[in-house]
């Protein structure tokens, strides 16, 4: 039975899936039930009264900039693991430089767009 | 990696690099010259591919060329597949340009978005392992996600793009989670190694679900019911020239990529697959011409006559023979043809009646007997009244769906290509004989009569002589099922 391997995963699962479950049926059966007020209503904030709405709304801006940090985040999670191996696969040629090169070459096509567009400017 | 097999792929980012730069440091070079540019360069590039055959010439006849270790082949499909896509891309860009109006500050980077897309397909129709399978449809949809809401102050159109951002998103996902299985089956995401494991006897449960799981990920890129449901509003809230790319590359896409998977990859395991595709054309034929005859919008009424459109290509795939396959490439040839010029028309069209009303086109026949014209031929050419292309090509899936046995089935697409008629034939209705209400003339400059009297040209050359087409897309097929 090929499924035997999965065994703990289904097993992982089912806990995840009972757990959740409990959390949802116990607590309405077992908790003392009394009636609506207020204070029970409001958000919980270590028992300071709340200052403002649990979802502030904030600048757009800050998703250019998150999206821009992804990018090149995701450059930077590229060029670890290339620099590692960089040396060793040099010895079998030049692809390993060129093919990152143009990787490099079509970012900074990127970063030049997003300079030139100031989307770097904060305003 | 064989580079040199990529060449049109590269030619095309280049374009698109050198597209961007110019745009970004001279910007006193009006954007219309830029796009029309881009349009040549194109064009170009696909008189190239023709004529050289993407500069392998008629090697691609005598054997497969794979690059990047099986990654990446160069056959006869990948070779249509890359033509459909430049002609669909054309076409949109085409089409933008005139959507747009003068006064466009985006039109660049839409034009750009375009070639991504068209980039994409490009990729996707040389495709020979899962990772590039997807990382090529994404290059698709990511783009689509970002064009289908690029009318920002349009609440309509961010509509259309937030229900296709989180349905491609979730479709996406699936395909992943069903390529990771075929990884689990087959340790190896190559459609050679897949294939090995599918021609077993008794293929393994992990590669059922997977091909399960990957099929639903490409029904809703190609429309396909039950996974169909973002098509009617994402393609009425679409600006009009996306939504014609969308009709056209996305369903190219999806059915090069369903063929070369379905053929190459798990040609072992038919039985499989087979009820599966079958319920699916069956579904999306009955969904798309049924869901069609209320619609009071030329474009949610072509969103439903996409898919069923996909039902009768998914006909074809599901008669697995070389006349089925290669029916599906003749079909969307007309398909493509046939689209472009009911989607110029409405582009034409959009500003004096942005939703595409139908009973707006109240008229067209005395406004402009031109429009009146390609629209008539291309709505005839997609419900299928002989000659025209889209005649011969459901004749082809009738047959291949006859050969096949597959009598319900059969039954049920005589059903939907009939009642389908009755909403195509509406429009056209409404066009000649409706109450009007506008009469001024409508100015259609040349270029546009130029484009739409070739467009209608080839649909009725297709249709009037199936000769050259039907044999090319038969020998393509015969090529794939041969290895």
């Amino acid at each position: 039975m090929i499924f035997a391997e999965y065994l703990p995963a289904a097993l992982q699962a089912g806990i995840a899936l009972a757990f959740v479950a409990a959390m949802l049926i116990v607590p309405p059966i077992v908790a003392k039930k009394g009636a609506p007020n207020p204070a029970k209503d409001s958000a919980y904030e270590c028992g300071l009264p709340a200052a403002q709405s649990g979802r502030p709304r904030f600048s757009i801006k800050f998703y250019l900039v998150a999206i821009l940090f992804v990018l090149f985040d995701i450059e930077v999670v590229f060029l670890y693991p290339w620099a590692v191996v960089y040396k060793e696969m040099l010895r079998e040629g030049l692809s390993i430089l060129f093919s990152m090169l143009t990787f490099l070459a079509i970012l900074f096509l990127g970063f030049l767009y997003v300079w030139k567009k100031g989307a770097l400017d904060w305003k | 990696m064989e580079i040199h097999l990529l060449k049109s792929e590269m030619a095309v980012a280049l374009l698109m690099g050198w597209l961007l730069l110019v745009d970004l440091f001279m910007p006193r070079i009006p954007k219309r010259y830029l796009a029309r540019t881009a349009v040549v360069f194109l064009l170009g590039i696909t008189g190239w591919l023709v004529w050289t055959g993407a500069g392998v010439g008629e090697r691609w006849m005598e054997g497969v060329l794979v690059g990047g270790g099986g990654m990446f082949v160069l056959d006869g499909l990948a070779l249509w597949g890359k033509e459909f896509a430049f002609w669909a891309a054309l076409f949109a860009m085409v089409a933008g340009m005139r959507f747009a109006g003068k006064d466009d500050d985006h039109l660049v980077e839409r034009v750009f978005l375009q070639l991504a897309a068209c980039l994409g397909m490009m990729l996707l129709a040389s495709a020979s392992h899962f990772a590039l399978v997807f990382v090529a449809l994404e290059l698709v949809t990511v783009v689509f996600y970002v064009l289908v809401a690029s009318r920002r102050h349009d609440g309509l159109s961010v509509e259309a793009g937030v229900k296709y951002l989180i349905y491609g998103a979730m479709s996406s996902g699936v395909m992943l989670y069903g390529m990771a299985l075929v990884y689990g089956a087959t340790g190896s995401l190559g459609f050679a190694e897949t294939a090995r494991v599918a021609a077993q006897p008794t293929p393994p449960m992990l590669l059922k679900m997977g091909l399960l799981l990957m099929l639903a990920g490409l029904g809703f890129k190609l429309a396909a019911a039950p996974f169909h449901w973002w098509a009617p509003d994402v393609y009425e809230g679409a600006p009009t020239p996306v939504t014609a790319f969308l009709a056209t590359l996305s369903k190219g896409a999806g059915f090069v990529l369903l063929v070369r998977m379905l053929t190459v990859a798990f040609g072992g395991m038919k039985e499989f697959w087979l009820p599966v595709i079958g319920v699916m054309a069956g579904l999306s034929l009955l969904f798309g011409s049924l869901g069609g005859i209320s619609q009071t919008s030329l474009k949610r009424l072509m969103g439903y006559s996409s898919v069923a459109h996909t039902g009768f290509m998914l006909l074809g795939v599901a008669a697995v023979s070389c006349a089925g396959l290669g029916g599906v490439l003749y079909y969307l040839t007309g398909y493509l043809l046939a689209n472009a010029l009911v989607f110029g028309v409405m582009c034409e069209t959009s500003g004096e009646n942005p939703y595409q009303e139908i009973r707006e086109y109240a008229g067209l026949g005395a406004r402009s007997r031109w429009l009146a014209g390609a629209l008539l031929i291309g709505l005839l050419s997609l419900s299928g009244i002989p000659p025209l292309a889209g005649f011969v090509a459901k004749l082809l899936m009738f047959k291949a769906a006859w050969q096949g046995g597959m009598t319900v089935l059969l039954g049920i697409a005589l059903l939907a290509a009939v009642v389908s008629l009755y909403y195509y034939l509406n429009v056209i209705r409404h066009m000649y004989a409706g109450e009007p209400v506008l009469t001024d003339g409508l100015r259609v400059p040349y270029g546009v009569k130029l484009l739409q009297g070739a467009l209608a040209a080839g649909v009725v050359a297709v249709g009037f002589f199936p000769g050259p087409w039907w044999d090319g897309s038969l020998m393509i097929v015969r090529a794939l099922a041969g290895r």
